[in-house]
């Protein structure tokens, strides 16, 4: 039964990557899906791309870890982030539609005239992507491997998944995978709550199981997440959700998707009512596994919501909400290789390679990239480096530096590229001292690296523009077009 | 531009109200289906910061739509 499921599931993934192959007319078509999405398109592909296997098997772990005080800096910190999608999405998508930019690194080289910063951007933005993919392909390994009892083990489980992505988005395009995240979407966000419903009820119901919970570990319900959080922490978590996800390249081309303003408005505004909805729901059931396993590590919990429904439900239940983790993994993986198969063809190979390329052969080089890309992803998930949640964070902090960059770009009319370029090297260089290093100075307390680096790369853009003076050549910032 | 700094206020504001609160206001005891009280008032924190979002795109959309005109 599982795998009639899991085939069915496939099946109808596979097939709407083969109806969309004959949809591919041009390279706007295969990345941009013609620039034509509505507000429930684009609401669902934002969801879909964002709520990725860290969504599914990483809040719950994460939750597992810290309790519910959890829920509250992830539900705020994610509808922060509708704030600044409104902010550098709504620029990014007029600068889209009368310039024609395809992707985030040529609108950065199109405003400044700068190689230099759409090099070193474009860099920051993928090298940061190559983490996060592998957390995808982690994910879709470990829910394979339960929902066939280790029948298909980790390493199959990964190979096969990655596989299977990179054959669909090949033929689909972006507007196969518009369609995909819509259909991904739904499933994951109505399974994912009838895993709860289910899980409390064999548990004699979430109430009691909560009750037993704050009677054996009552700081599961802090919302300090027992002293975790201080309030420095809190500032460096909300600012690096709400600061990271706009600038993800997945995301940021979503932002040129929309058919037209009104649409993008309204999705934002319902993207910051979502996350609060939803985030109840995998936080719950990572509280909840203290009862059937209370002791796992870090690394351990990521799987606690697989290891509760092979122990409180059927098989072929358990594998079919486990499709709603595989409909989230997948969701997120397609979007990243065709992001970053695009910025691959447009800003390198039809830049510095064949600027004379056609539209067909741009597809064909964005697939060879996705195929490469997808390998690479592969090969850090093999050997798994740290926790999903560890990874996330890196991933999330070294593309959180970029925002200050963009907000510059686009709001500060004088601003210089050597100026962006120098405050975002150093910045990140910061970054990777302070992470590295194992210390945070004194003075920063509890907070998270990327703290001290986002107000540093924010501070050096001012520092070095008055040192440096004004934009030096090709400006056409929105404001003056 | 003075709306704009007013904004900003806003969504700091918001921001500073949740950490308060969870930091130091928020009560553990449970509520509905045994979550923690604290869940409830900070989801109400939550409608407000969607509303000042919802007010924030109307007024910044009409900017834009002027500065096509």
């Amino acid at each position: 039964m599982t795998y009639i499921i899991l085939l069915l599931y496939l099946g109808l993934t596979f097939f709407l990557g083969y109806y969309y192959t004959r949809q591919q007319t041009s390279a706007e078509s295969f990345f941009l899906s013609n620039r034509n999405l509505k507000t429930a398109a684009l609401f669902f592909t934002l969801i879909a791309t964002n709520f990725s296997a860290f969504f599914f098997l990483g809040f719950a772990g994460e939750a597992y870890q810290l309790g519910y005080g959890y829920y509250a800096m992830m539900a705020f910190g994610t509808s922060f982030a509708g704030l600044t999608f409104y902010l550098i999405g709504n620029k990014a998508w007029h600068l889209g539609k009368r310039k024609g930019y395809m992707t985030p690194v040529e609108m950065i080289r199109g405003e400044t005239g700068s190689d230099l910063l759409s090099i070193v951007f474009m860099l920051c933005m993928c090298l940061f992507m190559i983490p996060f993919l592998a957390v995808q392909a982690i994910g879709g390994g470990l829910i394979l491997e339960t929902m066939t009892n280790g029948q298909i083990s980790y390493h199959l489980g990964i190979g096969l998944m990655t596989l299977f992505i990179v054959v669909y988005v090949l033929m689909g395009g972006m507007r196969g995978i518009v369609i995909m995240d819509i259909k991904n979407g739904i499933i994951m966000l109505s399974l994912m709550l009838v895993a709860l419903v289910v899980l409390g009820y064999s548990m004699g119901g979430i109430e009691a199981a909560n009750t037993l919970l704050y009677k054996e570990k009552p700081e599961l319900f802090d919302a300090t997440a027992d002293g975790f959080y201080t309030p420095l922490k809190w500032v460096s978590f909300l600012l690096l959700w709400t600061t990271c996800f706009p600038v993800f390249p997945q995301i940021f081309m979503r932002f040129l998707m929309g058919r037209d303003l009104r649409s993008f408005k309204k999705t934002t505004v319902i993207y910051t009512i979502i996350p609060p909805l939803l985030f109840i729901v995998p936080v719950t059931i990572g509280v909840m596994g203290h009862i059937d396993f209370p002791a796992l590590s870090p690394r351990e919990s990521d799987g606690v919501l697989p290891m509760l429904l092979s122990k409180h439900t059927p098989g072929a239940f358990s594998a079919l909400i486990l499709t709603g983790a595989l409909a989230a993994f997948m969701s997120t993986v397609d979007s990243i290789l065709i992001a970053i198969s695009s910025i691959g063809t447009r800003d390198v190979y039809l830049r510095y390679i064949r600027p004379d390329a056609g539209q067909k052969q741009q597809v064909l080089v964005a697939r060879w990239i996705v195929v490469i890309l997808a390998a690479v992803g592969l090969l850090m998930a093999w050997y798994r480096p740290g926790s999903i949640f560890t990874m996330v964070t890196v991933t999330f902090s070294g593309s959180a530096l970029l925002f200050p960059v963009i907000v510059a770009v686009f709001y500060w009319k004088k601003v210089s590229a050597l100026a962006c370029t120098l405050a975002l090297v150093s910045g990140e260089i910061l970054l990777f001292v302070l992470t590295f290093s194992g210390e945070m100075p004194d003075w920063m307390g509890s907070a998270l690296p990327v703290l001290p680096a986002f107000l540093w790369t924010a501070v050096m853009i001012v520092v070095f523009q008055l040192l440096l003076g004004r934009r030096s050549s090709g400006s056409s910032s929105l404001n003056r077009a | 531009m003075r709306k704009g700094v007013f904004w900003v206020i806003l969504f700091v504001a918001i921001a500073a109200a949740a950490v308060v609160y969870l930091m130091y206001f928020a009560d553990d005891s449970r509520s509905f289906l045994g979550l923690p009280f604290w869940i409830f008032p900070f989801m109400l924190l939550h409608l407000g910061f969607t509303a000042s979002v919802w007010a924030f795109t109307k007024w910044y959309w009409t900017e834009e739509k002027e500065e096509e005109g």
